[in-house]
């Protein structure tokens, strides 16, 4: 039991009372007015008109063509990442080879680049004047402004997010368990799935959550790659742009309100997974 | 050496260390490479003439300017959210740990016009600052509190680690030695988390600066008064205006990787404090 | 044999590990692989696993390293088809898996065909838990589980599979001293038991001596000595062997025509002729001679600068004339015999020594109770 914060403060190893209250006060404000207000704007505009508005939103032909857009551009980006992710980790936690820490920058570098830019790197190559562009247009195979485009640019963006999970918490894991798997006479194959799986699966689950959110929630990139063909090329975060640039406000706020849900299960998930690997990083130590 | 061939004893090497590669080139470098060519064919002065036209540099100086104040508000009151989140015990505080990531999760088109519809005349928010004379959305000040949102989790959760890692006896033997807890604070927490607050601010700024989605709406997108550089590639575009909007795409992203860069080195310094500490 | 290591090599980066080591292991000895840290035990040891490869032929080798389990040449194989048990310095106990999990894991990953029932797997297993003594703790994770109970199931899980050699890296470097102490004994009647060729890492002398039925001496890559605990204590072949083992006082003198001369002392050698020769002579603790009156015609006199009699053997600290001190052991009898007090004054000479010229590897054996009848009680 760590001793009471008013005995540390007496010993000048805390602050006084008052000013606890007030850092405490001034970071819930901070906070309050940058994230809860936003947040509570989302669902209070959404259903400003009632329950029925919203639904009535929801099931609008062109939100539904672009709830279903969304979810077949997630379903086709994210497996690939988490391919990605697992491969990448295990060549990458798992072996010393040259050039290991370029290539760990390097599957980073999405974040750093705009996803405006990510959006115009494909239309640089895919657009008519591009590098494919010619060929593609030749063979009247359609990637702008369409669904390839859109699946292109969002596994672009979401490109690091399973790996990133992953990596660091190999890496601090090491491979003596494998190792003793492999001497216990289990296959390539068996170490992975009855070893290697089970000690990452929640850092797994959430990379694969926070990846799925990211790719859902996609603007920018998507924007530009998408040509804003209503019914046909919208995601839901353009749909959202498109009513809100039509005034209709709560139609933008309902489709708003799903992708917020899904950042607030996200954000659950987070805490959880951290939350079930502060406690048995605990009970290690304790018994250790 | 006698060494000739080095085999290893786990195995998937091969493959997994081609998979990566390969999926990396075909998604990452290759269509990102394509961006660099594209500036190589333009001219000189037709690069010049994109990249420094005045409705460019207004740009630059409103995504820089903006990117840099929303960092900094970020790094003042990160570091108080920080601090308060490690060191003091006050009800409901997982739940306020947890929402810190939202920016990070919550899609930026909707941050955008949840933002705007706050801080709008008649907004929740924006309806008191009106009187004052405050105008928040459709100015500079809404790009400002836009990049704010987006840059919250960063100083916070670089931060937030290094605090935990502190050990307690740096605080006591800097009691012990009669330091009040103000010099403390300021003598020998600060320097040992300065690095981390440096990351923080910089991966704030640096997602700032390639920010577009939460920005447009609250924006207005007036040019030379309210475009930010993502937004005018995207005009750009529009405008079928490839070569322009690969020249400001090349500077912005170069300037991303500056900052990254700078990130590293970062990290690296904080690596060899924590070394030096061990 | 069950384990044979022929002119194995290995080199990292620029940095050569382990230099043309050879090594036979006969069947159901427990071995320990002793030396300081860098001397490439625990390497030798993950090659005989197949952990680590040793290097290629090649270059100026002549013909690459092997290593031979039962006689079978297995430098080819991979790790999991050498059934070997291998137990990590640090377990890598499977975090997620019970005990009993854990342990029956080298069962449950065997081909269809090959894998026993699940009867006979719990059978095996309860066996298992029962001989480490862990029946009550099947189903618990390892993070509930103390270190010593965490090396036992690394050990149980390793003997699972009916490994043909044990292999365990430092098996009892991670635990405290008391544990430490109970698992070695426990080791050592567990192998009496099961009778499994048995090779283990360890850089603690004590441990290897108390423990193993041989012990190889290991120094920057190469093999000093291999040898009972009695042979590398009493009969060490190499100076480093010598120093490596106990404490050792050195002093650098002389030989000539049987006589050896170091520090204060002129004494018998055994090998007689010969011109004066530079040597370097080792005494441990146990081989002086204390006495209050000179019955030695070398005896030397010597301060008492420290005494720690708290314990079975006394051990005193002596400053001969010269300044330069030695640590000599006596019984708590003797200490009241002669009457010894921190400060006080003693006769000492050596009762053995070692010695070597610098021309020789093998230091000599040498003792002086044999001169006259002046064999003293301890």
């Amino acid at each position: 039991m760590e001793p009471s914060t008013t005995s540390r403060a007496r010993r000048g190893l805390s602050e006084p009372a008052w000013v606890r209250v007030v850092l405490i006060a001034i970071a819930l404000l901070f906070l309050g007015l940058f994230l809860f207000v936003p947040l509570a704007a989302v669902f209070t505009e959404a259903l400003r008109k009632g329950l029925g508005a919203w639904f009535a939103a929801l099931r609008e032909p062109a939100a539904v063509s672009a709830i279903r857009l969304t979810l077949i551009a997630a379903a086709i980006s994210v497996p690939f990442n988490l391919a990605f992710g697992l491969a990448a980790s295990w060549a990458i936690a798992r072996f010393e080879f040259r050039g290991k820490s370029v290539l760990t920058t390097l599957v980073d570098l999405p974040f750093a680049v705009s996803p405006v830019i990510a959006g115009l790197v494909f239309v640089l190559l895919f657009g008519l004047q591009g590098w494919f562009g010619g060929w593609l247009a030749a063979h009247d195979v359609k990637v702008l402004f369409a669904v390839p485009g859109i699946v292109l640019a969002t596994t672009f963006v979401t490109f690091p997010f399973v790996a990133r999970e992953l990596i660091p918490l190999m890496q601090e894991q090491g491979a003596e368990e494998e190792l003793a798997a492999l001497s216990l006479g289990a296959s390539g194959w068996q170490v992975f799935r009855r070893v290697t799986l089970p000690k990452v699966r929640w850092a797994l689950f959430y990379g694969v959550i926070l990846c799925n959110a990211r790719a859902m929630g996609e603007f920018g990139a998507v924007s530009v790659v998408s040509g804003h063909i209503r019914g046909k090329t919208n995601t839901m975060p353009l749909h959202v742009e498109i009513l809100y640039n039509e005034y209709d406000f709560v139609g933008a706020f309902s489709v708003a309100s799903l992708l917020a849900l899904l950042a607030l299960v996200t954000i659950v998930v987070k805490s959880w997974v951290e939350h079930a690997e502060a406690r048995r990083a605990g009970s290690k130590e304790e018994s250790a | 050496m006698a060494t000739s061939t080095k085999r290893r004893v786990l195995p998937g090497f091969r493959w997994t260390l081609g998979f990566t590669i390969a999926y990396l080139l075909a998604i990452v470098l290759i269509p990102l490479s394509g961006l660099f060519v594209k500036t190589a064919t333009l001219g000189w002065d037709e690069f010049v003439a994109a990249v420094a036209s005045e409705r460019a540099l207004a740009s630059y100086r409103l995504t820089f300017g903006a990117s840099l104040v929303g960092a900094l508000v970020n790094v003042v009151f990160g570091s108080i959210v920080a601090w308060v989140l490690v060191r003091y015990r006050f009800p409901g505080k997982r739940v306020v740990d947890a929402i810190v990531d939202l920016p990070f999760a919550l899609p930026t088109a909707v941050s955008g016009i949840a933002l705007t519809a706050i801080y709008a005349k008649n907004g929740w928010i924006g309806q008191w600052l009106e009187p004052l004379g405050i105008r928040a959305a459709y100015s500079p000040l809404g790009v400002a509190l836009a990049l704010t949102f987006i840059g919250l989790p960063f100083v916070v959760r670089t931060l937030q680690p290094a605090l935990l890692d502190l050990e307690p006896e740096l605080e006591e033997a800097a009691a012990s030695l009669g330091a009040s807890r103000l010099t403390t604070v300021r003598r020998v927490i600060l320097p040992a988390v300065l690095p981390a607050l440096l990351t923080g601010f910089a991966m704030a700024f640096a997602r700032a600066l390639g920010e577009y989605g939460s920005v447009v709406f609250i924006s207005g997108n007036m040019p030379m008064k309210t475009e930010i550089a993502s937004l005018l590639i995207v005009t750009k575009l529009e405008q079928y205006d490839y070569p322009g909007a690969t020249a400001i795409a090349v500077v912005l992203l170069g300037a991303s990787f500056v900052v990254l860069l700078a990130i590293n080195l970062l990290q690296r310094w904080a690596g060899r404090l924590s070394a030096a500490r061990a | 044999m069950s384990i044979e290591l022929r002119g194995v090599s290995k080199t990292f980066g620029a940095r050569r590990v382990l230099d043309r080591v050879s090594l036979q292991v006969p069947d159901r000895r427990l071995v320990a692989l002793l030396g300081p840290s860098g001397s490439g035990k625990t390497t030798l040891l993950r090659i005989v696993a197949g952990l680590e490869f040793p290097d290629d032929a090649g270059g100026r080798d002549s013909g690459a390293g092997r290593v031979l389990l039962h006689g079978e040449d297995v430098t080819d194989r991979p790790v999991g088809e050498r059934r070997i048990g291998f137990v990590f310095q640090h377990y890598a106990l499977f975090r997620h898996l019970d005990v009993f999990e854990n342990v029956a894991f080298g069962l449950r990953v065997r081909p269809r065909r090959e894998r026993p029932s699940e009867d006979e797997i719990e059978a095996r297993v309860r066996r298992l838990l029962a001989l480490v003594q862990l029946d009550d703790h099947a189903r618990h994770r390892p993070s509930e589980l103390s270190g010593g109970q965490r090396q036992r199931v690394a050990l149980a899980r390793a003997l699972a599979i009916e490994p043909r050699v044990l292999l365990l890296d430092e098996p009892f470097g991670a635990l405290d001293a008391q544990v430490r102490h109970e698992l070695r004994r426990w080791l050592k009647r567990l192998h009496e038991e099961i009778h499994v060729t048995s090779l283990f890492v360890t850089h603690d002398q004590e441990e290897a001596l108390e423990v193993a039925d041989e012990v190889v001496v290991l120094d920057a890559g190469r093999i000093e000595q291999v040898g009972t605990p009695d042979d590398v204590y009493h009969r060490p072949a190499t100076e480093f062997v010598m120093g490596f083992l106990g404490r050792v006082d050195r002093f650098e003198g002389e030989v000539e025509d049987g006589r050896a001369r170091f520090g204060p002392w002129t004494l018998d050698v055994s090998v007689r002729g010969g011109g004066r020769r530079a040597a370097r002579f080792f005494l441990r603790p146990h081989d002086w001679e204390l006495d209050v009156e000179p019955r030695h015609p070398s005896a030397a006199r010597a301060r008492v600068r420290e005494l720690h009699s708290a314990g079975a053997i006394v051990r005193a600290e002596l400053e001969l004339e010269s300044g330069v001190t030695v640590l000599a052991e006596l019984s708590q009898r003797r200490l009241g015999v002669l009457g010894l007090v921190e400060g006080g004054r003693v006769l000492v000479w050596p009762r053995n020594f070692r010695w070597l010229t610098d021309d020789a590897r093998v230091p000599v054996v040498e003792s002086t109770a044999a001169e006259g009848s002046r064999v003293l009680p301890l």
